[in-house]
């Protein structure tokens, strides 16, 4: 993940681009902290872009930093063709409804002192209510997530998880925004839960024209809703591309240790994982993920690696990449 | 949407019994403390219009006579009706003790959730106000206010709310820390709600619970400031108070010996409204952290 350049970006329309995002925390005594260096990608409309990577790998980083909380250090985020980062605080707070997120902690993401119905109206009470955004429309929406909306009166406390997680996507769907930024939406529920949460997505993906950026750390939930697939390492990007060629062909050496710890999986163990992730305090230089690569040489601990295309939708950053690319027209 | 409409594979674990309601969680005791000091609020409202004894009138009863129906609580030295006295004292005692804390948690919680909030400079200036606040011996804050600004009613409450304002700011400051890292707040303002609206919307409803709490429990310090300072002879110049009643009927020793009512029954006033307070506050956080909190 240590990849550099904007060779994966694509040509053409896209609705999210983002390029050469850097995000730096101030650390203790005055270091820095690295949590994205220098992350590009594109999302065009309607698709759905899966980011994985360990804990800590800077996924939720980027995504947040996509709508400006906080603001990035560094690099351009443009949604249609507005620069994010250069908006005013107005132009943005209007910008911004249209791309909602979800989050891990269904629980803390609803204010335990409002109405589920407070809550699922927010968003209309600040911008107001017109037309078709009346009430019935939010009644039709809690219902829509699967939630009876006789119960709209209750607190978050009175819902299970799961249950708070719907509660949690109605908000994020009353504005009727075209992207919808899920960070491990699934992770803090039980498995039976996760599945009928993952469905309902899908189906108001489709119903609502959405846009995805889905941030997991589980590979099994990510290929089953992702067009495209970024891996992170270390607050960079590893390999990118359609899902079928990250998950079937994967040529990044931490891609393949990613795929190699599920169980179950054909890639050799060998491939998996050794090692304590490098603080992003002080990040390897060269190939960030050289500490830990059974295939590390000199030029992974000098050289950051450039993006090279692997196949037709395809992109790995890797000096020493582990299969064989695709041939391209 | 309907196939995904599953309520028996992901139960609210109430669907069967509703929780119980608010009144009921807050238990017998709550109940019987507010009782408690609505009475005594009551009490001391109405006294202008109930049948009572002037309180400064002397010679109603005997010196020190114990009480007797009519005289619930006997006379204290000069053969002033204690009952009256307590009744007239509650007034001074319970508007210095609920100015004080409205003192604190209008400033004291302002600056705490401003504080919290918006963190940087102003959040540094409000928490090095809070320690020097309270590493100042309150009562000699207290004496100096009063002393220099005179014995009224008015600024010996204010000089406990100044007492007040450290301690409910801290709280108020460390609550809000809390509750601005959650990610309500952080949806909240991606569907675009301002600073404001997030600090009264959001913020302002999880901190007003413990704050609440608090404030129950400060009146009561209040109070027992208010005596303190009698005690020490600077309470209010004109009027009465508990403290005042309880520091003239317990000053002279062989007073005390001879009938230690004129200063037991006001003390046993005091004592039971504070720990209904107390015990009010208690319960209200106990129940709210319990229930709504640490889910």
């Amino acid at each position: 993940m240590v990849g550099i350049g904007n060779a994966m970006l694509r040509e053409g329309e896209a609705l999210i681009h983002v390029e050469d995002l850097v995000v730096e925390f101030p650390g203790p005594r005055g270091a820095v902290l690295h949590a994205v260096s220098d992350v590009s990608f594109d999302v065009r409309a309607g698709e759905t872009l899966g980011i994985v990577g360990e804990s800590g790998c800077g996924k939720s980083t980027t995504a947040k930093a996509v709508i400006q909380m906080p603001r990035p250090t560094s690099g351009q985020v443009l949604y249609r063709d507005s620069d994010l980062t250069k908006l005013d605080k107005d132009a943005l707070r209007a910008t911004r409804t249209d791309l909602q997120m979800i989050f891990q902690d269904p629980i803390s993401a609803l204010n335990p002192r409002r109405s589920i119905w407070d809550i699922i109206r927010e968003g209309v009470e600040i911008w107001g209510t017109h037309g078709e955004w009346g009430d019935a429309r939010i009644l039709e929406l809690i219902e829509s997530v699967g939630i009876d909306p006789q119960y709209k009166d209750r607190k978050p406390f009175q819902f299970s998880g799961g249950q708070c997680q719907r509660i949690s996507i109605a908000r994020a769907l009353a504005l009727d925004p075209h992207v919808l930024i899920c960070d491990e939406p699934v992770s803090a529920l039980d498995v039976s839960v996760q599945a009928q949460i993952l469905n309902l997505l899908d189906d108001l993906k489709k119903q609502h024209d959405l846009t995805m950026l889905f941030i997991s750390h589980d590979l099994a939930v990510v290929r089953n809703v992702s067009d495209r697939v970024m891996v992170m390492y270390l607050g960079r990007v590893a390999e990118v591309g359609d899902a079928d060629s990250i998950f079937d062909n994967p040529a990044h050496p931490y891609t393949q240790a990613l795929l190699a710890a599920v169980p179950g999986s054909d890639i050799a163990a060998d491939a998996s994982l050794s090692g304590e992730l490098p603080s992003p305090l002080d990040p390897p230089a060269g190939c960030r993920f050289n500490t830990r690569c059974p295939h590390a040489s000199d030029i992974c601990r000098t050289t950051v690696p450039e993006f090279e295309q692997f196949g037709p939708d395809h992109w790995v950053a890797c000096h020493h990449p582990q299969a064989t690319p695709v041939e391209l027209d | 949407m309907t196939e995904l409409w599953l309520p028996s594979a992901d139960p609210t674990a109430e669907d069967e019994k509703p929780p119980l309601a608010l009144w009921r969680r807050l238990g017998f005791g709550f109940w019987v403390s507010v009782g408690w000091v609505l009475l005594v609020i009551g009490l001391a409202l109405l006294a202008p219009i109930l049948p009572l004894e002037d309180p400064n009138a002397t010679g109603v009863g005997g010196r020190l006579e114990g009480p007797r129906p009519g005289l619930w609580f006997g006379a204290d030295s000069t053969g002033r009706d204690v009952f009256s006295l307590t009744i007239w004292g509650a007034r001074i005692s319970l508007v210095v003790g609920f100015i004080a804390i409205v003192v604190g948690l209008l400033v004291g919680g302002s600056i705490g959730i401003l504080a919290g909030y918006f963190r940087g400079l102003f959040d540094g200036v409000a928490s090095f106000a809070f320690a020097t606040l309270l590493s100042f011996p309150a009562l000699i804050l207290a004496i100096l206010i009063t002393t220099l600004l005179g014995r009224t009613v008015f600024w010996i409450s204010i000089s406990l709310g100044i007492l007040a304002i450290a301690p409910v700011g801290r709280l108020a400051r460390a609550q809000t820390l809390v509750f601005a890292e959650k990610e309500f707040v952080m949806a909240a303002r991606i569907l675009g709600a301002d600073d404001r609206r997030i600090l009264i919307r959001e913020i302002l409803p999880n901190v007003v619970v413990p704050m609440s709490a608090l404030a129950l429990l400060g009146m009561s310090i209040a109070i027992v400031a208010e005596g303190t300072l009698a005690f020490l002879g600077i309470s209010v110049a004109d009027g009465l108070s508990w403290g005042k009643q309880i520091f003239e009927a317990g000053s002279r020793a062989t007073d005390l010996q001879t009938g230690p009512h004129a200063a037991l029954f006001p003390i046993g006033v005091v004592f039971l409204t504070v720990l209904s307070l107390n015990f009010a506050g208690d319960r209200l956080r106990e129940v709210f952290d319990a229930k709504e909190l640490s889910l």
